[in-house]
């Protein structure tokens, strides 16, 4: 009896293992790879206030970088007036006379104001960057990972990054008073004024000085730049700073996106300059 | 038309194209579109040959009230619906495509003062809110296909500038709303109206006066086609998303979707022609037989224009399914699967080959929702022996007008409806 059981244990060990060396069919198994997690995130639900005002947040930028080269920063500072560049990088590959044609519309066509002279280097940097002899190495790799840094802003903390700001602040956002101005309950005040997110990026990238008031409080101090964090960094605590301490983000106002920081990025203010944009606003 | 195709042939040339050009340009939407099982994104840009994928070269992208689509551009935004959801007849709202002209999008609309205005040569100038829109006419339903003119730019030969799409600019809803004529029979249109010009809020950043600053539209009021537009408010039963026109939007079935303004706020009677930007020379075709012409006529400075809203959308069939991502076993029943739609009226009939055209099969159609829907078809398909299928599909409306396997070209890039095909290979199954 015993040892009936045994045999029996033993042929099906024997069957299994034989069914593992053997697979009928099987061609290829247990490959894994890497894919591009984050590349698109699960979007939050959204809660809606009630009342006649039917809204959405911002919508997204999802602009890839433009090729390097000279006169780049001319092709991105006209065309975004109205556009974004991927008007540009969305063309098939055109001949080199495109380009100048399509310059030529937009000045005349659609009343873009470009001097003669940038018009002329805007022309250049197309005709060098996209056109059909110019773009055979490009890959949609490149593209790909272009528009995956735009993306990318969620994944740099924002608390850690603001652990920059912490010295004055405080870790409680309460800041210190007559010295520091608080963050919380306040960031979200600035962001309900239109021009109120513009404007606390630009004190991010480029400091504020002189006096001010907050909440009824005087302050003379400095805060200054921090144009040397990337831009995902800076989008990052300043989407921490909104979302922090019971703060949210008013109602219609988008989270900051690095896109955005790039972009505000070029104004190059001083930090005076900035406490006159805050005095225009009206921020009291 | 002989003369089209030579005249492309040799642009072709020039342009260095040679013998695997015209491949590809035969092959032309045949590829497989892009697939989850690939670890390779497709490339960024295609050109100078016709760009090979069901959907454009681009990444998927996230908005408000949005599946992820197929972003052609940011701001404005530009948004192409990927090929799986045309597997209904009517497309899901968060997949129908977008496209804007100009960068200023409503983000939210207060309907305490939003009103859409009837003015201009009218006996009694009106205002609308939303309520009374719903409360005080009939509600009209159809079923109506919106198709983007540029729908399929990217097959053009030689390429043309503008939104690069492949087939995907395309959706179809049951729209709900009021009446264009009962709006009009309200205001009472006076004598003397040539056009009635339609406007939505959007709008650019560029001077007034130019197309960068306002985008509107006009149609002839003695065009038929202004019975049955519907001022939609709300589409598939749902309220219209932002980004595809709420509160309410102009349906013009059968027509582009160029005339079907979002967020419309202003209907004006017009004793004069509309000469904006966007109704010359923007939106307008070649006066030929099927729009098309030769990029030599127009460099001659010999093509004659008319407004898109001319003509209606020519009929269109798509293969859904199988998509080429997977192969198929010799000797297996499998369901060939897509739509067709026509802007002349109902499809007739719809058409399926095995073998790049050469023979056809009758394809069974799905439900009828109307002459301007989407029309489902599918086809029983058995291949036999294994090797590479050319499937090709074309479809015929109730007025006898047949998909052709030729293109077309005209600078715009509008009109594309040749016939399109999808490559399966079929294994052994033993």
């Amino acid at each position: 009896m015993k040892k009936r059981h045994v045999w029996m244990v033993l042929l099906g060990l024997g069957l299994i293992a034989l069914a593992q060396s053997s697979m009928p069919g099987l061609n290829r198994t247990g490959e894994y790879t890497q894919g591009t997690l984050g590349s698109i995130l699960l979007p939050a639900p959204v809660s809606q206030a009630e009342g006649p005002v039917y809204g959405v947040g911002a919508w997204p930028l999802y602009t890839p970088d433009l090729k390097e080269g000279p006169g780049k920063d001319l092709v991105t500072a006209y065309c975004s007036v109205c556009h974004s560049t991927t008007y540009i990088t969305m063309q098939p590959a055109m001949p080199a006379a495109y380009w100048e044609n399509n310059v030529g519309r937009m000045i005349n066509v659609f009343g873009a104001t470009i001097p003669a002279d940038d018009a002329k280097k805007i022309i250049a940097y197309l005709q060098a960057h996209y056109t059909l002899d110019t773009r055979k190495a490009e890959t949609g790799s490149a593209v790909a990972s272009a528009s995956a840094t735009t993306t990318q802003t969620p994944t740099v903390d924002g608390a850690k990054v603001y652990q920059n700001c912490i010295g004055c602040h405080q870790a409680n956002g309460q800041g210190v008073p007559g010295a520091f101005p608080a963050l919380a309950g306040r960031v979200p005040e600035m962001l309900a004024i239109k021009g109120g997110k513009d404007y606390l990026i630009q004190v991010l990238l480029f400091g504020l000085s002189g006096q001010i008031s907050a909440k009824g409080q005087n302050y003379n101090g400095v805060m200054p730049s921090f144009g040397q964090l990337k831009d995902e960094e800076i989008a990052a605590v300043l989407n921490y700073v909104s979302t922090q301490w019971n703060n949210s983000l008013p109602q219609g106002v988008g989270a900051f996106t690095s896109q955005e920081v790039k972009l505000a990025r070029a104004a190059k203010l001083s930090a005076q300059q900035v406490l006159e944009a805050r005095t225009r606003l009206g921020i009291k | 038309m002989a003369k089209a195709r030579f005249s492309r042939r040799q642009l072709l040339n020039l342009l260095g194209g040679t013998g695997v050009a015209l491949a590809v340009g035969r092959l032309s939407g045949a590829q497989a579109q892009a697939s989850s099982q690939s670890t390779q994104p497709v490339p960024s840009f295609t050109g100078p040959g016709p760009n090979p994928y069901w959907n454009g070269v681009n990444p998927y992208v996230t908005y408000p009230q949005k599946v992820p689509l197929i972003r052609l551009t940011d701001r404005p935004v530009q948004l192409e619906t990927p090929r799986q959801y045309f597997s209904s007849a009517l497309t899901p709202n968060a997949a129908h495509y977008v496209r804007y002209h100009l960068d200023e999008i409503p983000n939210a609309i207060d309907l305490s003062t939003w009103r859409l205005a009837v003015e201009g040569n009218v006996d009694k100038p009106l205002r609308f809110s939303l309520e009374e829109l719903i409360a005080n006419f009939k509600p009209a339903s159809v079923a109506a296909v919106n198709q983007c003119s540029g729908n399929s730019r990217s097959r053009f030969q030689p390429r043309v500038p503008g939104g690069q799409w492949g087939n995907g600019a395309m959706s179809n809803s049951m729209w709900t709303g009021v009446r264009l004529k009962d709006i009009l029979a309200a205001a009472g249109i006076k004598q003397g109206t040539v056009q009635l010009q339609f406007q939505g809020l959007d709008h650019g950043k560029g001077p007034e006066g130019k197309g960068s600053n306002a985008f509107m539209k006009s149609l002839p009021v003695t065009d038929p086609v202004i019975d049955e537009c519907i001022l939609a408010y709300t589409m598939n039963d749902e309220p219209l998303p932002l980004l595809n026109g709420f509160p309410l939007r102009l349906i013009v079935p059968g027509k582009f979707a160029t005339y079907w303004l979002k967020h419309l706020t202003w209907i004006r009677a017009l004793t004069e022609e509309d000469k904006n930007f966007w109704m010359t020379p923007a939106y307008r075709i070649p006066d030929t037989a099927r729009g098309t012409t030769t990029p030599e006529d127009v460099a001659a400075n010999k093509v004659k224009t008319v407004p898109i809203g001319n003509v209606n959308m020519p009929v269109r069939s798509f293969i859904i399914t199988p998509d080429g991502s997977s192969k198929v076993p010799a000797g297996m029943p499998v369901a060939v699967r897509g739509i067709a739609f026509s802007g002349y009226g109902r499809v007739a009939k719809v058409e399926v080959s095995d073998n790049d055209g050469k023979n056809w099969h009758l394809a069974s159609l799905g439900e009828y929702l109307g002459p301007y829907s989407f029309r489902t078809w599918e086809f029983r398909w058995t291949p036999k022996k294994p090797g590479k299928y050319l499937l090709a599909v074309r479809a015929t409306d109730e007025k006898g007008n047949v998909q052709p396997d030729e293109g077309v070209w005209n600078p715009g890039g509008y009109l594309w409806n040749k016939i399109e095909r999808q490559e399966i290979v079929v294994g052994n199954a033993s």
